[in-house]
This record gives C-alpha cells, sequence and structure tokens, in this order.
C-alpha cells in the first residue's frame, strides 16, 4: 500500500536502507525496508509500537545485524565502513544511556575520549545549547527524565555530525522543553544538518519534520513530504461550527448537497465534506443557516493533519491519540 | 587508545565499589601480617612451653622478609582474583545496564575495541588496587619486622638469597596466577550480561574448584591427573614456585600451602594458564561479536 508517497531526490542520500530485513526467531520485525533520508531535511520516523522503528536504528548503528539487506549512511556501506560511517552520525537511543555516577559534564568528557574529535569549549557550548549549563557539575543520577534527554542529545551533537539520529527524543520532556526541543531540531537542520527522528506524537513530527515514513508491522507504509502526504488523504475534511440552535441546524446542515455527516462533538457540529469543497462549504452552511434564522457563533474549517492521515492508512488509533494527548 | 584508557579510568575512579573492595584488600593484608603473623608470634614468643615455642618459626614467616612476601602474595592471589572478579563484572555489567555499551558501538567503536578498552582499563585499575594492597602488605611487614626486632633484609640465614629481580618474578607469578580468574569473570559477565551472575559465578567457580581438586587429590590416580587441567593446580604451581624455602607459611588462602612436588613444572602450568586464557579471551569476544545488543532490553 502505497498513498500520495513520493521518492525523495536521490542526489544527496546521507542514509539509505536497501531491503533491510530483520527476523527474531519467527518474528519478522522488519521485513524489506527501503527508505532514504536526505541531506539537511528532517525525517520523522512514524509507526505504531512494535512497527519496526527502533530495530530500524539498531540497524543503522550496527547494534544488531540484518538478516537480509543493507544500511548505507553518508555513502558508506556500514557492512564494510561501519565505524567510519558512524563517525559522521550522532544518535540518542530509546531508554538510559549515560554514566549516572559522573557529572553531565564528565559523561561528555567520557564520550569525548571514546571517539568524538571535541574541545572542552565545544562540550560547553553544547552544555549550554541543551539548557545544562546550570547542572554541568551535578551527578547525572540526580537528573529528571527531561534532563537525561538533554544531556543524550548533547552528546549526540558535540562532535558536529552530519546526521542525528534521535529515537523518541522528547519522551519525558515537558512542553516547554518539546518547544525548545523542537527548535533545537530546527536549528541543527538549518546549519545542514540532517536529523532522523523517531517518534509516535505525531503533531510533533508534524510540527518539525520535512519528511516522513511510516511503518507498520515490520512494512514501510509510504514516505514522502509531510505536505503531499496529508494533502494526498482521502479523508473528507471538516467545517466546526456553534449556532444559536444546533437542532434546528442539523436539519437544514443535512439535506445540504455535498455535506458527508454532521455530528455533535465537544459541544460544537462538525460537518464533514470532500476536501475540495470545504471551503465553499462554510460559505454556503453560513448563508443557508442565516436564511433560517440560525446564527453562527463560530465558523471554522478543520484542515487534515498528519494525525488523520496516519490513522487513515495504519488503522491504529491509540498511539496517535496519546500522542497528541501527550502533546497537548 | 591511550584516551580510551584514560575514559575508562575516569569511569571505574569515580565509582565507590573500587574503594570498598580496596579495603577488603588492605584488611586482608592486614589480617595477613599483623593478626596471623605478628600478633600471633608475640603472643608465643615468651611462652614457657616448647610445644607452642616450636611453632615461633612458622609464626615469623608471616611478618618478616623474605617468607612474608610469597604468604602474601599466595593470600592476595586466591582473594584477589575473587576481588577482582567482582570489580569486573561489575565494570562490565552496569555498561550493560546503562545502556552505555551500545551507545560507544552506535559512535563508532568497534565491537572488539569497546571489549578490549574495557578489558585493558579494568585490568590496570585492578592492577593498581592490588599493587597498592601488596605495597600495604610490605610496609607492614617492614614494621612489625622492626617491632619484632628482625633484620629486614631478603638474605636470611637458612634461606636462599634474593635480589630485588626474584622479587619482581614473586610478584608477577602471584599476578598471574589472578588473570585466568579475571578473564573468567570477564567471559561470563560478557556472556551472561549481569553483575550478580559474573561475581557469584567467579567465587562459586573458585570454591567448586578448589573442592574438586582436594576430591581428586585424595582420590588420586587418574582422578588426580584431572587436576592438571584445572586453573587452581597450576595457579599453586606458579605459587609453589615462590616459596623461599620448604617450611609452613601461614596464608589466609582456604587452600593447603602449595608443594612443588604435588604440582606441575611452574612453566607447564603458565602455558595451561595461557592456554586458559586465550580460551576465555576468544569464547568472549566471539559472543559480543555475534550478539545482538538490542534497544530497551536494558542491554
Amino acid at each position: 500500500m502505497s498513498i500520495g508517497a513520493t521518492t525523495p531526490a536521490s542526489g544527496d542520500v546521507v542514509l539509505r536502507t536497501v531491503g533491510l530485513t530483520k527476523r527474531y526467531g519467527s518474528r519478522l520485525a522488519l521485513d524489506g525496508l527501503d527508505i532514504e533520508v536526505t541531506r539537511g531535511r528532517v525525517y520523522g520516523f512514524l509507526g505504531p509500537n512494535g512497527s519496526g522503528k527502533t530495530t530500524t536504528i539498531a540497524l543503522a548503528l550496527g547494534l544488531i545485524s540484518p538478516t537480509a539487506g543493507h544500511v548505507e549512511i553518508l555513502g558508506l556501506d556500514t557492512r564494510t565502513h561501519r565505524a567510519q560511517a558512524l563517525r559522521g552520525v550522532g544518535a540518542t537511543l530509546e531508554g538510559q544511556a549515560y554514566f549516572p555516577h559522573l557529572s553531565a559534564r564528565d559523561n561528555l568528557r567520557v564520550w569525548a575520549r571514546i571517539g568524538a574529535d571535541t574541545t572542552e569549549q565545544r562540550i560547553d557550548e553544547v552544555i549550554e545549547r541543551v539548557g545544562l549549563a546550570s547542572r554541568a557539575r551535578d551527578k547525572v543520577r540526580n537528573f529528571s527524565l527531561g534532563m537525561k534527554q538533554r544531556l543524550a542529545v548533547a552528546a549526540a551533537i558535540m562532535h558536529e555530525p552530519e546526521m542525528v539520529i534521535l529515537d523518541e527524543p522528547t519522551n519525558g520532556l515537558d512542553p516547554a522543553g518539546i518547544r525548545e526541543f523542537r527548535e533545537l531540531i530546527r536549528e541543527l537542520a538549518a546549519g545542514g544538518t540532517t536529523v532522523f527522528v523517531s517518534s509516535h506524537i505525531l503533531s510533533e513530527v508534524e510540527q518539525m519534520c520535512d519528511d516522513v515514513a511510516i511503518l507498520k508491522s515490520g512494512r514501510l507504509i509510504t514516505q514522502g513530504p509531510v505536505e503531499t502526504l496529508v494533502g494526498a488523504s482521502a479523508r473528507a475534511s471538516s467545517v466546526l461550527l456553534r449556532t444559536t440552535d444546533d437542532e434546528s441546524a442539523i436539519s437544514v446542515l443535512q439535506a445540504r448537497p455535498g455535506v458527508v455527516a454532521v455530528r455533535r462533538e465537544d459541544g460544537r457540529l462538525v460537518v464533514e465534506a470532500p476536501q475540495e469543497q470545504t471551503a465553499a462549504q462554510a460559505a454556503a452552511i453560513s448563508r443557508a443557516l442565516a436564511e433560517r434564522q440560525i446564527w453562527l457563533t463560530e465558523l471554522r474549517p478543520q484542515e487534515n493533519n498528519l494525525e488523520d492521515f496516519f490513522m487513515e492508512i495504519t488503522g491504529e488509533g491509540a498511539d496517535a491519540a496519546a500522542g497528541a494527548d501527550a502533546n497537548a | 587508545m591511550r584516551e580510551q584508557i584514560l575514559a575508562e579510568l575516569m569511569k571505574s575512579r569515580t565509582r565507590w565499589l573500587p574503594y570498598v573492595l580496596l579495603a577488603v584488600l588492605l584488611l586482608g593484608a592486614g589480617v595477613q601480617v599483623w593478626l596471623f603473623g605478628y600478633t600471633m608470634w608475640w603472643s608465643l614468643r615468651n611462652e614457657a612451653d616448647p610445644q607452642l615455642r616450636s611453632d615461633l618459626p612458622e609464626l615469623i614467616r608471616g611478618f618478616a622478609l623474605p617468607w612474608a612476601l610469597p604468604a602474601l602474595l599466595d593470600a592476595g592471589q586466591f582473594w584477589g582474583s575473587m576481588i577482582v572478579g567482582v570489580f569486573i563484572a561489575s565494570g562490565i555489567a552496569t555498561e550493560y545496564n546503562w545502556g552505555t555499551a551500545r551507545q560507544a558501538i552506535s559512535r563508532g567503536q568497534s565491537r572488539n575495541q569497546w571489549l578490549t578498552m574495557k578489558l585493558l582499563g579494568l585490568a590496570l585499575f585492578c592492577a593498581i588496587l592490588l599493587l597498592a594492597a601488596l605495597a600495604f602488605g610490605v610496609v607492614s611487614m617492614l614494621w612489625t619486622s622492626s617491632l619484632a626486632g628482625y633484620a629486614i633484609t631478603l638474605d636470611p640465614p637458612g634461606a636462599a638469597h634474593m635480589t630485588v629481580f626474584d622479587v619482581a618474578i614473586v610478584i608477577l607469578r602471584a599476578g598471574f596466577g589472578v588473570l585466568p580468574y579475571a578473564l573468567l569473570a570477564f567471559a561470563i559477565t560478557v556472556i551472561g550480561r549481569s553483575t550478580a551472575l559474573g561475581s557469584t559465578g567467579i567465587i562459586l567457580f573458585v570454591i567448586i574448584e578448589g573442592t574438586l581438586n582436594s576430591i581428586f587429590g585424595a582420590l588420586g590416580g587418574t582422578w588426580a591427573d584431572i587436576r592438571t587441567f584445572s586453573i587452581e593446580h597450576n595457579v599453586s604451581s606458579l605459587l609453589a614456585a615462590n616459596r623461599v624455602d620448604d617450611g609452613q607459611y601461614l596464608s589466609i588462602a582456604f587452600r593447603e600451602s602449595p608443594r612443588a612436588s604435588e604440582l606441575p613444572d611452574p612453566w607447564v602450568a603458565f602455558f595451561v594458564l595461557c592456554a586458559w586464557c586465550v580460551a576465555l579471551l576468544v569464547v568472549t569476544y566471539y559472543v559480543f561479536n555475534r550478539r545482538d545488543l538490542r534497544l530497551g532490553t536494558g542491554e
């Protein structure tokens, strides 16, 4: 199945998976995944729990071996040039990845010594950038989850990698932290860094990603620019309205041509119409209700979004709803 | 490589566990020299009973150089192997649990590099701990010898002369006796991914191996020959080569004082122990290189 998918320009691909497959015993975790991430873009990697997002990241980082297929990073085949390829990558992984008995600064010093060609000045810069300057000398075991996430991001970007891979990076962040994080990602992208971010918080992905790929049950359902995918949704668009007489309004609206459905939702009426007719319907609804002396107190077209698109093509609702709630 | 080993030392020196283990080692050295050596000698030195006075020469070996050095190293090898095993198990397994092992590998460090740096870093730190305990023991020997009025010398009457080179060899033999146990703890932990498994595994191995060797020795014949392949039997050969003379030694190691006549040639023992070390390293590296480090599973 492929809805509205477009293939990214392959001229400057920084991450490519070719027929990537991973099997755990009899369970197929990833089935012939082919994705391409182009330089300087923010690439969202979406899918319900268990769809294969984390498996893909682990394969890309060489933590697990593929059953079939391979990964290319920065043009290098990771089967033969893993270490060289990964030096151009920074990653935050799901779960913990820090030394709890060390301070934030010492954690970064350890990573600097292990592989990153990083100066003390650069360590100070990234600590400042992720908002940990005032706690840089504190032991990480005393940090909140959000602070640990910031530290993980600092470790990922400290060696100024060409690509950053972030696995569920906003888990544990408060709304202000999520906003700051979104800005950080946009800054990284503006500076030419490619960002690959896996998340189940759809509204967040929609706001910060240029391209998305959607996985389900280990298979790629679609990938492409967010705007293109959302615009291609087959789902009807809606008009939200409040009136002085909802009962009469429902009768009037249900009789109108082009109206797919009318329902009550959160104290409003929701009028569904084919997407291309939404604007025209808004004007027609306004006029028709006024002719019956029913007055509008609110009229607002509701656009399609990534969450709708995701639910439409995956048939999943729980994750998306949870994500939207978490981000609210 | 230097930077990576420094990173390993930085991780280790800021943990509390090595200092607890160092305290245990210092306590052990203190018990060996002061309690088993000097205090017991001091309590019997004016004893009128000739039977009890006959123990004095043996007790002197507990704190006076050069005899006390092999005795201390014998105890140090026995307890040190378990303590080093616990430290190595903790050093490896915590990196699994913290997720820092997979983080290091995802940053471009190869699996062989990661294991090698862990091993070298931990080995260096363990060597420092063991040498610190040895230094404390030697200082204690000098002090107790002085308190007892014995000459501080490596050239005692009735025993072969020891040079500083001999002393270095004696220390190296005992240190080498720790290595197979350290690598065994390393292997168990890398394979089992658990501090508890690595720590208890090495302690149980030492106890069970020692018990089985005693039983096999008592059974004699082919049973006794099985001991030739055990780590303990070959380590005992190296420790027996450390002895200054054939008299009894007091040691807080829970095993019989090694006697060269019952043991393999030290060079044979050395090569058997090398074979153990190589085998353990091969298994460890093989398993780690083939293993999936899955995310979200505490690995």
